[in-house]
């Protein structure tokens, strides 16, 4: 285990959305630089843990830290400034806004930031290449494959530089050649831009991407045991 | 090469057999299960990043390789997702 | 089979689709209102000109009862307002009763309105009382008055005392409601006009209203289609549930309107204040009934056609293609209808031309052609404005907005298509009004001439005996001729008016006769109630007596007075004893005519209308807003998650309904002055006054404000927690 602080933590969280209870007092931490998957059955609250650890949930009990600060404590709005700047975020499906053209939809972020649209788009176009995605640009959402608005999602969150990246499901609605390029793109552009992943999947060969695994049943974290050791 | 060949469902005896153990001896088998699954991943992720510098040809065995340790890891999580009284069941059989 | 399957998918929804069909009951119940108000336009007017009809009585009314009776009404004033006093005597057990009393008032009886017994009480009585001489002996019902707070007093009198006065009539009936009045026709086709495009954009509302979660809706009924069911079938599945939230939408509408209706009659006012009875407020039951049909099959028909896509190509609505965009077409009949009204407008100002069945054609077609290229070049303008509007705009808000009026902008017009109709047409309204007033002399505008304090006695030829106790120095008499030519001195005329010598004359041409007209308007004596355009007494003329003067009956008697309302009101007393004929008038009565008809009456209801259908113009754009905050809703919740403040989200459905608003507004007017260069001279053209336009804004931000109603609900509609698990 490395000695230097990890850049994402979650201790002791626990989540309850009416009755039922999603998260029982999970813990995981993230190191800067690499790629950890969440995996665990449909049901088992590793949605709601990615969730809670970028900040779009409050638990009700237990902390998140990122970067030495408490998130679970912060307001909203300074929740939603740093979900803006400092993590980006890939999602199963329906993320791209359906009338805006691939570009627009890359460049989203650097324009609700305030960035001229010139240099924004700019940036946008930078990143078409990188994904695979040349000459779909003008592309509207509808008009593209899923594998390929997966992609732009990607690009889409990377676009302002983030420390951490959140996927959630992000090769769920794409048969498994898309979804290995998707997965082998997500992973090494985002080790170019030094950000670190998460990702949430449940199929093991997505988790295979990623440098370490982490398992959630029940709301809760299983660590992984050290291998080798006898029954 | 245009006759096709008869599906072969090979299996792993040693790892169905503890597996079947794990789940029957009426302990919780978790603890084992997680690390036999751990075990599978971490060959699924040499493998993956194996891949990514492997030839057209190795690439395809490496997927081929990737989809068979998947295989068994879903029929782990399968097995032990199933309700107790059909693993009584096979006790009996066995 | 059918039928039931329908209701309980219908009901299946869950919370979302229950709050779908309440949304729809609640769109088609504010329809049905606005529809049915609009309708009670015109049953408002003719119920007023039908309360007028028994002031006309006379003896050439056709008979309503077998005994006759004497009869002398006459408009008297009190501190200005109008009082009506009517005297009668019967000749018989059975004679004609007015409306809104069950007999005659019997000698030394009298019946008033509750407001003048009221206002009688309050009043000295030799300033008001004393008009009316008798005890007290009934109320005069609703019926008989025109409106709630109407003073009239029916005095009864013997039928030797009614002999004595001079100016009794005999009837054999009163005047009955049903005589339609020129004016009649004036007003049906405006008020026809207004319901047709007051029901436009309320029909507008209805079909977004059944639009409501579109996308959904479509995507349950292509899978229906895909499961097998047959075009028949899907459509009554589809209707059914229209149906249904339509029907209890109805049923709401109609209390509403009943609800409605005394808030209505508290609110309006037809000209001079004057307020209507809520049972005037009503529908005649064959429109109400073909309108609450025809907002049902409106909001089946909606279903029915964007079902039709689903029902040719149910796969095609998982996958939304673009539609192609509007081409420049459809600014034809835009086009043609201007130039149709600028052919007819020039042909028109040739005094020697004559009108040929095609012109006639053409100027009826014209405004028909433009109101639908109203319709048809809507989105056409707004898919250029939105191209504009992307290559300029920098920020992510308001490219947002314009790529989503650019992805769909036949769907933007749609909803701003009511407000933008309602502009153009109170526009044009207002022009026509500030053209009118600026052409027509100014009737209402006369001043009074009369000074302040002398109390002018119409006494119509009674004979001078009766006059004594007005007779004292300082008053000054006024004699008709029979050629119904004003005879008085001119130095004497001095006395009690701003006139000087020579008495004035009547000048042909617009200027130069303004001191004519408000001599004429002192001496005028109108019909009772305003709406009449026919007077009882109007000079011809103004000459100095001459020596045979004297023996001309007495027209008028000018008395002076201190100038107190008492004083005058005292002197009006004894005029409504001793004359009961008599009508008085001081400065303040001046000037005296004001007709009912005149555009004064178009500008009043302008604010009326235009409040009205720019608030069906709001709930259209909170439609609207709903609307597409539901389709959006994954992309948005995800954003938000992202990232995306919840403030700039709303921002950008803010923007998304303003921008398309602002621009139709602007069209409207753009439009309506367009119509107004084409056909009117250059000379003519008057822009309308800039209450009217501060009117508007007002209106267009009271339209924007409604649906700010939206906003809280775009929250919930697009937390995190709503699209978990999807």
């Amino acid at each position: 285990m490395s000695e230097a602080t990890p850049l994402l933590a979650g201790r002791g969280l626990h989540k309850n959305f009416g009755l039922t209870q999603a998260l029982r007092g999970a813990d995981l931490s993230l190191e800067a630089g690499e790629v950890l998957a969440v995996m665990g059955p449909s049901g088992s609250g590793k949605s709601t843990l990615l969730h809670c650890l970028a900040g779009i949930l409050t638990p009700d009990s237990g902390e998140v830290i990122f970067n030495g600060q408490r998130i679970d404590r912060m307001l909203d709005g300074q929740r939603t400034r740093l979900r803006r700047t400092v993590f980006g975020f890939v999602f199963q499906f329906g993320q791209l806004v359906p009338e805006l053209p691939v570009l627009e939809n890359i460049a989203l972020p650097l324009l609700l930031a305030g960035k001229g649209r010139r240099v924004a788009i700019a940036a946008a176009q930078a990143w078409l290449p990188r994904l695979g995605l040349e000459g779909l640009g003008h592309r509207l959402p509808g008009e593209i494959s899923g594998g390929q608005g997966q992609r732009v999602a990607i690009a889409r969150a990377l676009v302002t530089g983030p420390r951490i990246v959140f996927a959630d499901e992000p090769t769920g609605s794409l048969d498994s050649v898309a979804g290995d390029q998707v997965m082998e793109l997500l992973v090494s552009v985002a080790k170019e831009e030094h950000a670190s992943v998460i990702v949430v999947t449940h199929e093991p060969r997505v988790a295979a991407y990623a440098d370490r695994q982490v398992t959630v049943r029940d709301g809760r974290t299983v660590q992984p045991a050290v291998v080798g050791g006898a029954p | 090469m245009s006759e096709p060949e008869e599906p072969q469902p090979q299996l792993q005896t040693v790892l169905f057999q503890k597996v079947v153990l794990a789940l029957m001896s009426g302990r919780p088998a978790h603890e084992y299960l997680d690390a036999q699954r751990e075990a599978h991943l971490k060959v699924m992720r040499e493998l993956t990043a194996a891949r990514r510098t492997a030839s057209l040809r190795d690439s395809l065995l490496i997927d081929y390789q990737l989809f068979h340790i998947e295989a068994d890891l879903r029929w782990i999580d399968h097995a032990s997702g199933r309700p107790d009284n059909l693993i009584e069941e096979m006790e009996i059989e066995l | 089979m059918n039928l039931l399957l329908g209701i309980r998918m219908a009901f299946a929804g869950g919370r979302e689709a229950a709050a779908r069909m309440a949304l729809m009951a609640i769109g088609v119940a504010v329809g049905v209102v606005l529809i049915l108000l609009s309708l009670t336009g015109l049953p408002i007017m003719q119920t007023h000109i039908d309360r007028l009809a028994w002031h006309r009585t006379d003896e050439a009314s056709p008979a309503t009862a077998p005994d006759p009776a004497l009869w002398i009404a006459v408009t008297d004033r009190y501190a200005g307002h109008d009082v009506i006093r009517v005297h009668v005597a019967a000749l018989g057990p059975r004679p004609p009763v007015p409306p809104g009393i069950d007999r005659l008032p019997g000698p030394g009886e009298v019946f008033v309105s509750p407001a003048l017994e009221e206002l009688m009480r309050s009043v000295p009585d030799d300033q008001l009382r004393n008009r009316f001489p008798g005890r007290i002996a009934g109320t005069i019902g609703p019926e008989g008055l025109i409106m709630p707070e109407e003073l009239v007093g029916i005095v009864g009198r013997t039928p030797a005392e009614m002999r004595d006065t001079h100016g009794a009539i005999e009837i054999r009936g009163i005047e009955q409601p049903g005589e339609r009045l020129d004016l009649y026709a004036v007003f049906g086709v405006l008020f026809g006009l207004l319901a047709a495009l007051i029901i436009g954009p309320v029909a507008v509302f209805v079909s977004m209203a059944a639009r409501i979660g579109g996308v959904r809706r479509e995507q349950r009924f292509a899978a229906l289609r895909l499961a097998g069911a047959t075009r028949w079938q899907t459509a009554v599945l589809a209707s059914t549930e229209t149906a249904g939230a339509a029907l209890a939408g109805i049923v709401v509408g109609c209390l509403g309107f009943l609800a409605a209706r005394p808030i209505v009659a508290g609110q309006v006012t037809l000209g001079h204040g004057m307020h209507i009875f809520t049972q005037d407020v009503r529908v005649p039951i064959v429109p109400a009934v073909v309108a609450v049909v025809a907002v049902l099959v409106l909001a089946i028909g909606t279903t029915l056609v964007t079902l039709t896509a689903v029902q040719i190509m149910p796969l095609g609505v998982f996958r939304r293609r673009r539609r192609r965009s509007p081409r420049a077409w459809r600014l034809l009949p835009i086009a043609a209808g201007i130039l149709g009204s600028w052919y007819v407008a020039m042909l028109a100002r040739d005094p020697n031309y004559e009108q040929t069945p095609l012109v006639a054609l053409i100027s009826l077609l014209a405004p028909l052609s433009i109101l639908v290229g109203f319709f048809l070049s809507g989105a056409w303008v707004c898919h250029w404005l939105s191209r504009g509007l992307a290559r300029l705009s920098g920020r992510a808000t308001t490219l947002m907005v314009a790529r989503r009026m650019a992805a769909d902008p036949y769907s933007t017009f749609r909803s701003v298509s009511g407000a933008a109709l309602a502009i153009y047409v109170a526009t044009g309204i207002g022009l026509l009004a500030a053209h009118d007033r600026a052409g027509a002399p100014a009737i209402g505008d006369v001043p009074s001439v009369l000074d302040d304090g002398v109390v002018a006695v119409h006494v119509r030829g009674v004979p001078e005996t009766a006059l004594a106790p007005f007779m004292s120095p300082g008053v000054i008499v006024a004699r008709v001729a029979p050629d119904r030519q004003i005879v008085v001195a001119c130095a004497d005329l001095a006395r009690v008016t701003d006139l000087g010598c020579p008495l004035p004359m009547y000048v042909e041409g617009p200027t130069g006769s303004e001191d004519y007209l408000a001599l004429e308007d002192l001496f005028a004596l109108p019909h009772p109630g305003a709406s009449s355009a026919d007077d009882i007494f109007a000079a011809r003329g103004f000459v100095e007596p001459d020596p045979d003067a004297d023996g001309l009956p007495i027209q008028t008697l000018f008395i002076p007075t201190d100038g107190t309302s008492a004083a005058q009101e005292r002197v009006r007393t004894i005029a409504a004893v001793t004359v009961p004929l008599s009508r008085s008038k001081i400065s303040d009565d001046l000037p005296g005519r004001t007709l009912f008809g005149s555009v004064t009456g178009l500008e009043t209801m302008l604010p009326y209308v235009m409040v009205f259908v720019l608030l069906v113009a709001a709930c259209s754009l909170t439609v609207s807003v709903i609307n597409g905050v539901l389709e959006r809703r994954r992309p948005f919740a995800l954003l938000r998650a992202s990232g995306l403040r919840l403030g700039e989200l709303r921002g950008i459905v803010m923007l998304e309904i303003g921008i398309p608003l602002a621009l139709s507004a602007l069209g409207g007017v753009g439009l309506a002055m367009l119509n107004m260069y084409a056909t009117v001279p250059r000379g003519e053209w008057v822009l309308p006054s800039g209450t009217f336009f501060a009117g508007l804004g007002a209106g267009a931000l009271a339209a924007f404000a409604v649906s700010l109603i939206a906003l809280p609900f775009m929250n919930i509609a697009t937390r995190h927690e709503s699209v978990r698990f999807e």
